[in-house]
């Protein structure tokens, strides 16, 4: 079976969340009784594989979609008290049938039996439940930092990997949101926000599944960059213009009933060498800095509803073009502020008979 | 006395850390121990005040951002590291205390009696330690993150406070290096990229000493904004400028040496009415929308065909509301249009006996 972009995305992380499972059930098996009894670290690595994956269906089936735009303090609610009544059911659960085995005596005996009692009296299974949720609470929140500040920022910062500035290959990818100016005249600035939002919200799945990063958003445009490599695979860069535009296409009736708008972008696609670093103490950020920044943001200066992407051809030349699309030549330009001309091509989508 | 804001945001973070040490500590005994028992609650409270207390001082004043860049994880291990060890040292010697006045003995008497030994050895010591260590490292990584992030960013991701847009009314100002093009060439790409980090390094304290929140970096541009009120007074946003213009005459001697040339910088001002909202999902941001920003980048390219004393720039619309300060007067020096009936005048400051 092949497995769709985000459902490998999305094992992935559950292969990450599964590790730390295991890795924290030892932790409490060793704090709580030292490397004595090994049945009792299979219990730990039990429970901590099945609320690992707990977890793991919570975040990727159950609080996704719509409910990700809801507060973040309200997402911590809920996931507080739906992790506190998992994670009691499976330890106590587990912890039974744990004595049920080692006994030979059925559930409801364990349950009644003297030692259980005292084991649920003497807090043992509210230490375990805290310690459990204490930690579920803190690699939650940690991801959703991670989330909220961008792909592998956290990392970066904490390994300090942006810290002495690099040279590196990159594919850019400038989008720019159309019309921005008509919806402010119309429907005022609040509502052009709204409508920036919505369009990024429907954009984000795409770019993560297309392993994009989002760069920055620099009033209506966003700037997506790849590693080089990972751009050109399976021309990631150019399917991730077009399938938001499938996407943001399939959202059409509900842009034109909140907006009345049907929302037009275009793009630019180039690549080149940057310098990539970390910025400023009170407010860092990783900060792409280069030639290839600046002429992707005049080739975006170009683009217009008649000419959807124009990419640059030295990302073309990288390129294996999909069967579904073609190039058509754009001629060679003269862009503000470069010494350099540049060739530019337009790209299409192929009419299919 | 006055306080400066760096002295105001120094005691504010020491506050934060001695409630949340107080609270941390609390919290352990309310939960392993009964509530009958008044002196694990005092242990608990004097170990919290006094931890708070020491941790804040090296936190503010020894481990300033101000002062150095080092690299995350070596700061971090390294805090964790020392407060943890103090830590292990004031935990039983609080304990001894105290708990020596409770029982009215001496405190060396304590110390060796067998009660306390046990605690030592065989009950909770160890367990307060790890609980100890952890919300140490929780503490000192949140406080990292954060600064990273910027002022207030964490804060808000957590309380959501910009998750339906609002408008409000900010200052603006526009901090541009001048005749980056020309260094770049001259320098080469990497080393442009060092230039403009510690430019950017050596004036965040000026825009933290005018009250201003770095918007955002553009290249080589940094967008700070203000509250209206933050930036009235006194004329905050505008002496930012003063600020950044001493501090980088104070270092331009290190940029000649380092880079050849001595930073030069041009700014502009303009305030309004403007959307603040968080975008995106992943990669959450919070932006400013509207049109004052576009004004203010059309105030900005007017730098290009001036000569100025001082290279500031002020939209009508701020100088109409803010008291300059006395030294100063201003003059008209150009417009920009706002739509086909409406343009704005744009001004500029001089010294008064020039």
């Amino acid at each position: 079976m092949e497995l769709t972009l985000e459902q490998s995305r999305k094992l992935r992380a559950t292969g990450v969340l599964l590790l730390m499972g295991i890795l924290l059930g030892t932790l409490y098996f060793v704090m709580a009784h030292g490397f004595y009894d090994l049945s009792q670290w299979v219990m730990a690595i039990i429970i901590g594989i099945l609320i690992a994956l707990t977890v793991a269906w919570f975040e990727f089936i159950i609080f996704v979609g719509q409910i990700r735009k809801l507060h973040f303090y309200k997402l911590l609610i809920i996931r507080i008290l739906s992790y506190l009544f998992t994670t009691f059911c499976i330890i106590s659960l587990i912890t039974i049938f744990y004595r049920m085995f080692k006994y030979d005596i059925s559930f409801w005996e364990v349950l009644h039996s003297e030692e259980f009692q005292q084991y649920i009296q003497t807090q043992d299974l509210t230490i375990a439940t805290i310690y459990a949720l204490a930690l579920i609470i803190t690699v939650n929140f940690t991801i959703q930092m991670d989330r909220k500040m961008g792909n592998g920022m956290l990392w970066g910062f904490i390994t300090g990997k942006y810290y002495q500035p690099r040279n590196i290959d990159i594919a850019i990818m400038f989008i720019k949101i159309q019309q921005g100016k008509n919806i402010i005249e119309s429907f005022g600035r609040l509502h052009y926000h709204r409508y920036i939002n919505d369009l990024i919200f429907e954009m984000t799945d795409v770019i993560l599944n297309r392993k994009g990063i989002i760069y920055e958003y620099v009033d209506e445009d966003i700037v997506i960059v790849w590693n080089l490599a990972t751009g050109i695979e399976d021309a990631n860069c150019l399917r991730t213009y077009f399938e938001i535009k499938d996407q943001i296409t399939a959202k059409k009736l509900f842009f034109y009933e909140k907006y009345q708008i049907i929302p037009e972008f275009t793009a630019a696609l180039h690549c080149g060498s940057v310098i990539r670093g970390e910025i400023g103490q009170l407010k860092s950020a990783i900060k792409y800095h280069g030639d290839a920044m600046n002429t992707s943001s005049r080739i975006l200066e170009l683009t217009a509803s008649s000419h959807d992407i124009l990419a640059s051809a030295e990302i073309v030349e990288q390129l294996e073009l999909p069967i579904i699309y073609q190039t058509q030549s754009y001629g060679t330009v003269d862009l503000k502020g470069k010494a350099r001309k540049v060739n530019l091509f337009a790209i299409y989508e192929k009419e299919l008979n | 006395m006055e306080l400066t804001a760096t002295q105001k945001r120094k005691l504010r973070e020491a506050a934060q850390i001695i409630a949340s040490g107080v609270g941390i500590a609390l919290l352990y005994p309310a939960f392993s121990d009964d509530w009958k028992n008044t002196t694990p609650f005092l242990n608990a409270f004097f170990i919290g005040l006094i931890g708070g207390v020491v941790i804040a001082i090296i936190e503010v004043e020894v481990f300033d951002p101000q002062k150095k860049r080092r690299s995350f994880l070596v700061m971090f291990s390294v805090k964790t590291i020392l407060y943890f060890l103090f830590f292990a040292i004031l935990v039983p010697s609080v304990m001894v205390l105290n708990e020596s006045l409770y029982y009215n003995r001496g405190v060396f008497e304590h110390f060796q009696s067998e009660q306390f030994q046990n605690f030592l050895f065989q009950e909770d010591y160890s367990i307060i330690l790890i609980y100890a260590f952890i919300f140490i490292a929780i503490i000192i990584f949140t406080r990292q993150i954060s600064r990273k992030l910027g002022q207030g960013i964490l804060l808000n991701y957590v309380f959501g406070r910009y998750h339906h847009p609002q408008e409000v009314e900010r200052i603006f100002m526009y901090l541009d290096l001048r005749s980056s093009t020309t260094i770049a060439e001259q320098i080469g790409e990497f080393r442009f990229h060092n230039f403009i980090r510690d430019f950017f390094y050596d004036i965040t304290n000026c825009i933290v000493m005018g009250k201003g929140k770095i918007y955002r970096y553009v290249g080589d541009q940094v967008v700070v904004s203000w509250k209206m009120t933050d930036g009235l007074e006194n004329a905050n946003c505008l002496q930012t400028y003063f600020y950044v213009k001493n501090q980088l005459k104070h270092l331009r001697e290190k940029y000649v040496l380092e880079y050849g040339f001595a930073p030069k910088f041009s700014t502009s001002f303009h305030c309004g009415e403007i959307v603040i909202g968080e975008i995106g999902t992943v990669k959450s941001e919070i932006v400013y929308h509207g049109e004052v920003l576009h004004q203010l980048a059309a105030i900005e390219k007017l730098h290009g065909k001036l000569d100025l004393d001082e290279n500031i720039l002020i939209s009508e619309m701020l100088i109409k509301k803010i008291v300059l300060p006395q030294l100063y007067k201003v003059i008209l020096v150009g417009e920009i249009t706002l739509s086909t009936q409406h343009i704005l005048d744009v001004y500029s400051l001089r010294e008064i006996n020039h």
